[in-house]
């Protein structure tokens, strides 16, 4: 498969023509300057590879911020038939329901300039992150199969949160169908100790404020405007999501060579959806989805404590909401229109986040009459993205749209580019405060590592699979 | 001679690790990815250590690496212990058996270097060069 053809199909829209063992074409969205970053990490065969599973509808898409991934390409997005079709782990990834919360606030950039330094010190001291973080909570693991249940609102009935928070998160915070007998104990102890952190890596808590607005009248109903105080929350399901990918890659790698399903990549390991083992890594898989959620909740409530106790402001003058909460590593049952008839089907994105449009009964009330709000965080220096979802994804996508920059260096490539500079220095003098565990984290994260996140929303907005809202600058952030 | 060394990857983090045999492979993977994970603390006391019985099973030898390395992996995240002594017991392509002597994991002496969160099946490879046997994976970290 090393011979793969991309050629242009439009102005954003690369397609490679099904050869060999490819059931269906791949689609890329990029720009024509993307292209080359994204065939030298060989990203694009993943996409064919993608192509080949059995039962998979339309297309293998990626979106612009694709990069290598393992078997799936990170920025994937693939829909199979729910009978005729698989599910992957490696279509949804190691760090299940990985995902962006923002949060708004009645605050303004004047309001806080000056105390940014002791905002991020204060988070960094309540929220816990870094490399193998462990929250103070310790829960048993008949409580932890609470947590997989009922995910957010587990969290909001202990006290974190708010009931109008659940309504601002996709799925309400809690995806149906969980069942933690399909969860290992393995997966069980790595998570009973991890909830309510936020980890190491790219995850992060950062504060910002809206720089800049594109669409007045969504930027309302969404309750953002310019100038005004958010935070953005990027974290997932931790330990207990890597556990629950390691034990199914396992379990379905045997189920591959039990059912002679051919596979051009061993990460890429699935079952068919409508098989014992199918649905049990989706059951076990939704655990995670919701353990991910409680943990963004628990941590928004700190976020809002944090706040609270800096700044001496009650709840309701703070007034930090909700904006929305999206998963951008899952595997969904969906009903999406092919070939003219509405058909389920189980969308895998791994590094792609849903964005469905006005009118669609998953998008909340509040929203519903402009569709449901994208949140594609940049990297620590540049900024994040609000973006609102379209019809087109719906046509093309299965209402999916990008999730964020998408890295171009290596860990090690940016730690040797890195050498001899101080990443926190060169951020705060762009006027952004960083703390972090480790100074490794940083130069990992910085930059110069990723691709432009503006190159990337400007695609999937002129491409029409979501449309710019308004663009969030950081002022300061805690990394792992 | 040091017993492993990184390659380049994109996404995460390559390592290439060296044996004489299947046994000294193995257990210098094993010593290896925690030297990797965890830096000790210098002057700090080291604690007590338990045995536990470790069998690992694979359908070849680079599965068997693989889950070889996911073992130690969910022992420290999961047990919350740390590799001090090994003793390979038995080593053939499909299983190997043997007894870890490890300390609890203790902030005071151990620091976490890095998060490693899975060892993977991309690019793996367990192979023989002359007197040298030679096991290459990619963690996810």
């Amino acid at each position: 498969m090393h011979s793969v053809k991309l050629e242009k199909l439009d102005k954003y829209r690369w397609i490679i023509k099904p050869a060999e063992a490819m059931r269906v074409p791949g689609i890329i969205y990029a720009s024509e300057d993307m292209i080359e970053d994204i065939t030298r990490d060989n990203a694009h065969i993943q996409v064919a590879n993608v192509a080949q599973m059995p039962g998979i509808i339309k297309a293998s898409l990626a979106m612009p911020d694709i990069h290598w991934g393992y078997g799936f390409p990170i920025g994937g997005c693939a829909a199979f038939d729910i009978k005729e079709g698989v599910i992957s782990p490696g279509g949804v990834g190691y760090d299940i329901n990985c995902g962006v919360r923002l949060l708004r606030t009645d605050l303004t950039r004047e309001d806080i300039e000056r105390r940014i330094r002791e905002l991020i010190g204060a988070l960094f001291n309540n929220i816990p992150t870094g490399v193998g973080s462990r929250g103070d909570l310790r829960l048993t693991i008949e409580e932890e199969k609470m947590v997989l249940k009922k995910g957010a609102r587990w969290a909001v009935e202990k006290g974190f949160g708010y009931p109008e928070d659940l309504e601002r998160i996709e799925e309400n915070g809690a995806m149906d169908g969980a069942d933690p007998n399909a969860v290992s104990q393995r997966a069980l102890e790595r998570g009973r100790e991890q909830l309510g952190t936020a980890g190491s890596g790219n995850h992060f808590v950062e504060i910002g404020y809206v720089e800049e607005i594109y669409d007045e009248k969504v930027a309302e109903v969404f309750g953002l405007r310019l100038n005004q105080i958010t935070v953005l929350i990027h974290t997932g399901s931790r330990g207990f999501g890597y556990q629950v990918c390691d034990d199914y890659l396992k379990i379905l790698s045997q189920y591959v060579k039990k059912t002679g399903i051919t596979l051009p990549d061993k990460q890429l390991a699935c079952s068919y959806f409508d098989s014992p083992e199918g649905q049990n890594y989706y059951r076990a898989m939704i655990c995670a989805v919701n353990y991910a959620f409680a943990n963004r909740q628990m941590i928004t409530h700190w976020t809002r404590e944090t706040f609270e106790k800096v700044l001496r402001m009650s709840p309701s003058d703070l007034n930090m909401k909700l904006v929305y909460d999206v998963a951008h590593n899952v595997a969904k049952v969906e009903t999406h229109t092919v070939d003219g008839k509405p058909r389920k089907v189980i969308v895998h994105r791994k590094g792609a986040t849903r964005a469905f449009p006005a009118g669609h009964p998953d998008v909340p009330k509040i929203y519903r009459d402009v569709g449901q709000p994208v949140l594609i965080p940049g990297d620590m220096g540049r900024c994040s993205y609000v973006l609102v979802g379209t019809e087109k994804a719906m046509e093309e996508t299965f209402g999916t749209t990008c999730h964020g920059a998408g890295r171009v260096l290596s860990r090690t490539q940016a730690i040797k580019s890195a050498k001899g500079r101080s990443i926190k220095q060169e951020l705060e003098d762009k006027g952004i405060i960083v703390l972090s565990q480790d100074r490794e984290t940083l130069a990992e994260e910085m930059s110069d590592a990723y691709k432009d996140v503006s190159k990337v929303v400007d695609v999937v907005h002129l491409a029409g699979i979501s449309r710019k809202v308004a663009k969030i600058r950081p002022l300061g952030c805690i990394k792992g | 001679m040091k017993n492993y060394e990184f390659f380049d990857h994109t996404a995460d983090l390559g390592v290439i690790f060296y044996g004489k045999d299947p046994s000294d492979l193995f257990q210098n993977a094993a010593f290896g990815l925690f030297d990797i994970m965890l830096e000790i603390k210098e002057g700090g006391e080291r604690g007590e250590t338990n045995a536990y019985k470790i069998t690992v099973e694979g359908d070849d030898w680079e599965d068997l690496f693989v889950n070889w390395l996911g073992e130690l992996i969910y022992s420290f995240y999961g047990r919350h212990i740390v590799l001090r002594r090994l003793w390979i017991e038995k080593i053939d392509k499909r299983s190997i058996e043997g007894i870890m002597y490890c300390e609890a994991f203790n902030p005071r002496y151990h620091r976490i270097k890095k998060e490693i969160k899975a060892a993977t099946y991309h690019q793996v490879e367990v192979r023989r060069e002359g007197d040298l046997w030679i096991g290459k994976v990619v963690f996810d970290i």
